[in-house]
Parts: C-alpha cells; structure tokens; sequence
C-alpha cells in the first residue's frame, strides 16, 4: 500500500477522485441531450417516414425506453469501452470511439500550440509588467491583459486571417492541411499529430505545411488564453518579489536580475502550474470556436456537427473523450505540482 | 368616498394608546403588505386574463437557425415579422430551432407558421406539386393541406404525358393554390461559382454541378471548396446536394443531362425510351432501355440489364432512412415489388423493362436521379454500402471520375477514369471528351467567410456552395482585382412561407391570405440578399422546364408590392376566438421549451 504522503498514493487518489467527476459529467450530459426537444431518429426521418415508422426506428434503437434503462444501458456501453455506434446522417452507423480516436490528435495538436502561445506570450508579458512595476511598459502589458481575455475567439481569429492570410499571405487562411495532394500528401498516420508524424517520416518540406496551418489557430487560441497567464504571473512575481527571502537576497547584496530570475520568478511561477490544468479546461472549450473558424477537422467541429443532428452517441463520446483528455491532464499536472511543492500531498 | 375610506384607515391603524392592544390587530406593515398583495394579485389576473383580449393577438414565425439555408434566415424572419405587423393587427413573435428538431418539429404538425426551402429530386414540374398539394406531400412539409380536388388534378398531371392537359391541370392547382394559400412562395435563391479566371467549362446546371467539363489550362486539377457536408456515397442512401454532386460525377444514370440545360441525352441507355420509339408503351405504364455493350463498373465487375434490375430492386428493399427510395416507390410508381423485366436468361442481357403500377409521366427525370444509378453487384444488399472499410474505399461507379481519397468531412478527391465509356458524350456541344482534368479535389470548409477566405487566397481555385450574400457580393466587387470570375445563375432551390391549416389562426383562410397581402418580396431580395435571389410568384419556379407550366399566380391575385390596407381588412374578420385559441396555442409552444 503506497505510503500516506507519497507520490504514488497522491496519483492514485487523484485518478480515483477523477472518475466520479467522470460519472457526473456522463450523466448530465445524457440527461440534458433527453431533456432537450428533438431526437436523432426525428432528425433523420421527419418529413421522410410516417410517425409510426419513426417510433418504429427509435423501438428498434431503444430510445422508446425509459430514461433510466437507456442510462443503464449506456453506462455498461462505456465500462466496456464501447461508445456506441453514430446516429448522426455524417457518420451514420459508424462506431463512435473510432471518429472520435481519428479527430482527437487534431484538437490535441491545436491545444498544445495553443498552450505554447498562451504560455510564452502570457509568461513573457507577465514578467515583464512585474519587473517594470508601474512604468508604462507595466499599463500596456495590464491593459493587455485585460482586453486580450475578452476578445471573442472567432473576431480574433478573423482578424489574423485577414491580416496574415489575405493581406500578407504569410499563413494559409484555415484547414490543417491543404497542400498539392500528389506532391505534398497529408504525414502517414502515426500519432495523428502532424507536425510530429511529418517529422517521424523525415520530410521536413510536409513538417513547414503542418506548422504553416497550425499557426494561426495556435495563435487565435493561445492569445486570448495568454491574458490570463499575464495578470497570474505579474501578480504573483510581485507578491514573490515583495516576500522576505527577497529582501533577504537583497539585504545580501545580490544583483537584482539574478534575484528575479533565480528566486521570485520560479516560485511566482508555482501558483500558474497549479491553474495550468483548469487552463487546458478553458482551452478545450476554446477550441471548437477555434476549430470552426478555421475549419479545424477536430473534435470540437465533430461536437459542432453532432449536437446538429441530435447524435447522442456521437456528443456523449465527444464529451466524454474531452473529459478523459482534461482529467488526464489534470492528473498529470497535479503530479507535476506535486514534485514541485511538496506541500500539496498532505 | 375618500373620507369614508380615511376614516376606516384612522380607526384601524390610530388606535387610542391608553386602550389596551387588540389580541388579533392589524399591524400597518401587514396592512400595507395586504394591499401590495392584492394589487398584484388583481394586476396578474388582468394581464393574464383580461389584457389579451383586447391587446393585439400574437402569432409565432418559426425559422431554422443553424444555418441550414445559411445565415440570412435571422434577417429573413425579422424583415416577414415587420412586414406582417405593418398591418397593425396583429405581433409577430419570432422563434427559432436547429434543423434536426426543426424538421421533426414541422412534419409533427408543431409549427404554425414557419419558412422552408424545396430544392427539386427529379427535373420536372411535378417535383413542385406533389410535395405540396397533395395531402401526403403537404402532411410531409407540415402544412397539412387536405383538398381531395386538388389531390385529383395532381395524380392527374403526375400520369399524363400530354402537355395541354398537364398544362390545364397545373394551372388549375396554382389558380386553386392562391386560394388556399397553404404556402406563399417568397423567392428563388441564386445559384453561384467563384472560380479562378483562368478556368473554363463551368456551367451553373440546374440540377447537376459537373467537373467533368472544366479545365484549368496548364494544370491537370483543380481544388473546390464547399461548406457542404455529403451523407454517403451509395446512391440507395445519399439524398442531399453534396453527395448526389459527387455520385453525378462517379456514377452514370440510364440517361444523362445536357451540359447546360434539363434536356436528358442517353447515358448507360442508348436511346431516350419514347412512345414514338417503342421504349414507353402506348398505355405509358412500360419503359424499355436498351443499354450500351460492354459496360463494366470501374473495378472490371459487369454492368448489364440484372445489374440495373437488382440496383433498383435493392434501394427499394432496403428503404434505408432519410433516402430518396419514396422516388422510385411511390412517385415512379415501380411499388414496392417493382416488375421488372430483363432479356438476360438466355440472352445479351442489354434490355430492362420496368412495369409501372400506374403511368408516370416524369419516369425518365427520376430514373436519371442518382437513386436510380446502378450499382456493382458485390454491394452491400443488407443495408448502406461503407464508403470505406478500414482504408479501402468502396465507392465503385462507371461514371467519368473515380473517387479515389475521402478524409469524412474534411476532403474528397476525384480522379479521371481511364475506362470510361462515353467520353464523347458532350462532342455535339463542342466538347471533344470528357473529363477534361485528372483529378478535382474538394475540401470543406466551416462557414461562408472561411470558404470566402479560401478563394480569396487562392487557397482553392473555385468556391461552390455556399458563399452568403454579404461575402458574394464583397467578392463580386474585387473579381476583377484577385483575377476572380463570379457567375450567378437561377438556381431551382425555391423558399417559401408555410401556414398548417389545421392549427388556429391559420385554420382561418383569410389570415393566410392576410399574410399573402402584407408581404414584400422585393424588400427581402434586396435587402437581404443584395438581389442575389429572385422574387417568387408561384410554388413552380419559372423558366426550368421545355414546357414552362409556371404561372405568377401570387402576382395576379395579391399584387407584386404588399397591399397593406387589404390585409387589414381580412385580419379584421378573422374570429376573435380563433384568435385568442392561437394566442394561448402560442403561450403553450413556447413553455414547451
């Protein structure tokens, strides 16, 4: 038995915390998709079939069921690991899991360049306004932050492409890959993600189309996320910076470069780590209005299309997958966090 | 009065200080609290009871809002809102839903009045009726129009081949339409293409958009961009714009269309069956084609008279959901155990016959449907054929393309079939063979501004379906600077209003013809649509078919422009209480949300 305190028992107990929190989310979303008017097989039919042959198709599907036997059902789907099958007019009949499995690199893709963007942009920023406290440099990077953070994703979005695509043609408008098929083909599929399959296959050439499509989605993204991470880290690189072991260091004599960097910025850096998961929360969700401004084939777009079509298998797998995703993550943050401080274990 | 109601107030809330308090007095807090209670209990009770009498009574436009006629409707249901209310008689509350519980919403009978769009399954006028005005069409398109004399006149058009008496029938039920008003026909949407100028051989085709026909000089492909998302590629499934476009150009049909126009030419077939010709009988309830020697599908299997038998044969037992199967059961009258005969045990098995329940004089425009397209004899007889099974694709025709990648909803690529068997099918139209480039790629995009952004950037070198207004229009003024082309053409799609008559107020035939009156389709073509649209006068659109049946029958009787004054008089003898039954309909829709 891991020891109290441990690394291991911390791990363990967040992933067992985490899948009630999985439960919950399952069966709010069943409930909702139920509640909500309009049903996939009325989607389908309607217009096209008699009533009673739609009532026909939705015995046959087991959604004439009570909610409750649908939810049973359903949940013994999943602990097998089957999400169902589609009942969306795109994928119809198409199992769920393997949609969702081919959609997922690309939105995983999008969020970690979007992460990358939030983070070098938020850090730098941040830094920056903490150690110019007040100067001029200070209010923009704050009046920065505060507007870049409501600036709705898909204005952003329309605006880059406007100036990076049409105006400069730096950056290929939208789609994650529209190159000359017979020359430049999409990466083989390794780990779906294509900036990391192009190199793996060794063509660098297909390597620069990936990032070239990825840029302007990862910078829509990580810049609205990126206000947030600005006002974290200036405010706690003034909290570090005004904490005794500074003065301390100070009172030393030690140069005041060597004290920011070494000591206040490491330690300011500790509280943004710790919101770095629910970060990846809120850039999952940014996500879909990013996929659909540049029509990003990822899971976002595949949420978009299904909640069209009232495919309840396909939203409960998408939900479901995006919960997985953000847990895991979680997860491993909390880990991180905990090998950084130490405190949080106990 | 007042010193009555002063004095009883005195003596409640004065009392004498030297008596001894009252065991149950009021205090005047609770006094005050009383009469606030009582005012709104009185209040509520007038606005929910009382003031609907004699406000102005409301009724509901419902609209899509997902964008399934693109992202004008809002702007369309607000502008129909103003014009009905401009009549001072009644409001209109606007309501909206996604499409998937919009159309369930509508066939259940739900909606009173709501807006929706027909684009035609087979190229005749008949496609514009049935679906309509007869009472198993209208229950369909949620108006419920019930009238067994126009149920007559339509099986009447829908059996005859003569066009006099087709003629005389469809103008009888347009004349008979403008009296029932159960639909207002409101406008054409416009067909349009953005494509690189150096492109040639693009023609806006009523029915199929053909790639086969284009060429880029210097280029063995183009690249497409479209917001559509296609369904399936089995013809017993597809039945919307995007994936019977792609089956037109992968699959040939017994006949064919004409590069520009609806005229059929042979396809598979090698003749247009006739009565002159011996292909229709003279009762006009046999079709005989004789096919072309030697066909073979794109993977060598044999495409002969079984072939079309049992390609028919399956998408009628298979009755997948959401397909055009109705066509060839019903409107072609094959039922649902066609007849058909072929000459193939002994024989060369080149004749197929089919033997129609009853004569259908449109059977050779839905047997030209991609429903009708014959398919490989390996494919899927239980249900839907896979596009893809694992990484092999399964889409096999005959067609002059081959489609040989699909990435679901993202692209699609086509490429030349080397087999063909009819490349100098257009040679009569100046067309030498076809297809003319090597390959088409297609790639989705999300929405109108990115596929605006994408032609623009020459991202792609053609952006068909489907651009809004505001972006054709943006990218209409600059073609000439970003070495664009811009065609516009009348597209068949046509919109309309839709009453259900059996649910109040519109049980009422003078509110309907009320609402006829007050609308302005001139306002919502150029408002709204920058005059990329055409205003509407009859449920069959003008101008697409070799005898034109379509009469402005809307204009003639209501007027071009909104007659305001006569549409207050027949809200005015509308019945109070069909009214007030509307209004609390109304309430009762809306709390179902």
């Amino acid at each position: 038995m891991p020891k109290q305190g441990s690394l291991l028992a911390y791990t363990v107990s967040r992933l067992v915390l985490s899948l009630p929190t999985l439960l919950i989310l399952l069966t709010v979303v069943f409930l909702i998709l139920r509640i909500l008017p309009g049903d996939p097989i009325s989607a389908l039919e309607a217009g096209h079939k008699s009533e009673h042959d739609i009532e026909l198709d939705k015995a046959r599907l087991g959604l004439d069921k009570p909610y409750w036997i649908q939810y049973i059902l359903y949940l013994g789907q999943v602990i097998t690991g089957n999400l169902g099958n589609s009942l969306g007019q795109i994928y119809l009949g198409q199992p769920v899991l393997g949609i969702v499995m081919q959609k997922l690199p690309s939105t995983i893709e999008l969020a970690i360049g979007g992460m990358l963007v939030a983070t070098i942009v938020g850090v730098g920023t941040g830094v920056l306004a903490g150690i110019r406290r007040d100067k001029p440099v200070d209010v923009a990077v704050r009046l920065y932050g505060s507007i870049i953070w409501v600036i709705p994703i898909f204005w952003l979005g329309l605006m880059l492409q406007l100036v990076f695509a049409v105006a400069l043609h730096w950056f290929p408008p939208n789609l994650r890959y529209a190159a000359d098929p017979v020359f430049f083909p999409p990466p083989a599929h390794i780990t779906g993600l294509y900036t990391l399959d192009s190199l793996l296959e060794g063509r660098l050439d297909k390597f620069l189309i990936s990032i070239q499509h990825l840029f302007l989605p990862s910078l829509t993204l990580g810049l609205v996320l990126s206000g947030f991470f600005t006002r974290t880290v200036r405010a706690n690189l003034l909290r570090t910076v005004g904490s005794d072991y500074v003065e301390a260091a100070h009172a030393r004599g030690i140069r005041e470069r060597y004290i920011v960097y070494r000591y206040a910025f490491k330690n300011a850096l500790i509280p943004v780590i710790t919101i770095l998961g629910l970060q990846f929360a809120i850039l999952f969700a940014g996500a879909v209005l990013t996929e659909k401004t540049f029509s990003w084939d990822g899971i976002g777009s595949l949420l978009l299309v299904s909640i069209d079509s009232r495919d309840y298998a396909m939203i409960q797998g998408t939900v479901v997958t995006y919960a997985i995703v953000i847990v895991i993550i979680s997860v491993i943050i909390d880990i991180i966090n905990g090998l950084i401080d130490p405190r949080v274990r106990y | 009065m007042h010193n009555v109601l002063d004095s009883v107030f005195e003596n409640i809330l004065t009392q004498p200080t030297t008596s001894p308090p009252a065991k149950k007095m009021l205090s005047r807090n609770a006094i005050i609290a009383i009469i606030i209670v009582v005012i709104l209990v009185v209040g509520v009770a007038t606005a929910v009871f009382v003031l609907p009498r004699f406000s102005k009574p409301s009724i509901t436009l419902w609209y899509n809002s997902t964008g399934h006629y693109g992202d004008t409707e809002p702007a369309v249901a607000q502008l129909i809102k103003a014009q009905i209310e401009a009549t001072g008689k009644v409001n209109v509350n606007l309501q909206s839903e996604d499409w998937a519980t919009y159309r369930s919403d509508l066939a259940k009978g739900n909606f009173p009045m709501f807006l929706l769009g027909w684009y035609p399954d087979y190229f005749d006028t008949d496609d514009y009726v049935s679906p309509f005005y007869s009472s198993l069409g209208a229950a369909s398109q949620g108006s419920f129009y019930n009238n067994a004399q126009m149920n007559t006149w339509v099986t009447n058009e829908s059996t005859t081949i003569d066009t006099t008496a087709r003629a005389s029938y469809f103008t009888q039920i347009q004349n008979q339409s403008a009296k029932d008003v159960p639909y207002v026909p409101l406008w054409m949407t416009n067909a349009h293409v953005v494509y690189d100028s150096d492109v040639s051989g693009v023609f806006l085709h009523p029915v199929v958009f053909k790639y086969f026909l284009m060429n880029k000089p210097g280029f063995d492909h183009i690249t497409v961009g479209t917001t559509d998302s296609p369904t399936s590629f089995d013809p017993a499934l597809a039945y919307d714009y995007f994936s019977t476009e792609i089956i037109n150009q992968v699959f040939d049909t017994l006949m064919v269309y004409s590069p520009t126009n609806g005229t059929l030419l042979p396809g598979l077939a090698t003749a247009i069956p006739t009565v002159a010709n011996g292909g229709v009988s003279s009762d006009g309830k046999t079709y005989t084609f004789h096919l072309r020697p030697g066909l073979t599908f794109t993977d060598g299997s044999a495409l002969n008279a079984t072939t079309v038998k049992r390609s028919i044969q399956r998408v009628i037992s298979l009755n997948l959901t959401s397909s055009a199967e109705f066509l060839l059961q019903n409107v072609a009258q094959l039922g649902a155990t066609p007849t058909i005969d072929t000459n193939c045990a002994p024989g060369p098995c080149d004749i197929v016959t089919f033997h129609l329940l009853q004569p259908v004089a449109l059977f050779n425009e839905i047997m030209s449907f991609s429903v009708a397209a014959p398919v490989p004899w390996w494919y899927n007889q239980t249900g839907a054929q896979a596009d893809m099974v694992g990484n092999s694709l399964k889409v096999t025709g005959e067609g002059p393309y081959m489609l040989t990648s699909i990435t679901p909803n993202q692209q699609y690529i086509l490429q030349k079939n080397p087999g063909y068997y009819n490349t100098s099918l257009y040679r009569a139209f100046g067309i030498p063979t076809i297809p003319i480039l090597n390959k088409v790629i297609i790639n989705r995009y999300s929405d109108s501004s990115s596929l605006k952004l994408a032609i623009q950037t020459h991202q792609i070198n053609m952006a068909y379906r489907t651009l809004n207004p505001t972006d054709l229009s943006d990218l209409q003024g600059s073609a000439a600077s970003l070495n664009l082309k811009v065609d516009i053409g009348t597209s068949p799609q046509i919109r309309f209003l839709v009453f259900n008559v059996n649910k109040a107020p519109f049980t009422d035939v003078k509110l309907r013809q009320a609402i006829a009156y007050s609308l302005d389709r001139s306002a919502i073509v150029s408002n709204v649509f920058h005059g990329f649209a055409v205003t509407l006068y009859s449920m069959i659109p003008p101008g697409f078919f070799g005898p034109d049946y379509s009469q402005p029958i809307f204009k003639t009787v209501y007027g071009s422009s909104p007659n305001v004054s006569q549409a207050t008089t027949l809200m005015s003898q509308v019945s109070f209480t069909i009214m007030l039954e509307a209004f609390q309909a109304d309430v009762a829709q809306r709390n179902r949300f």
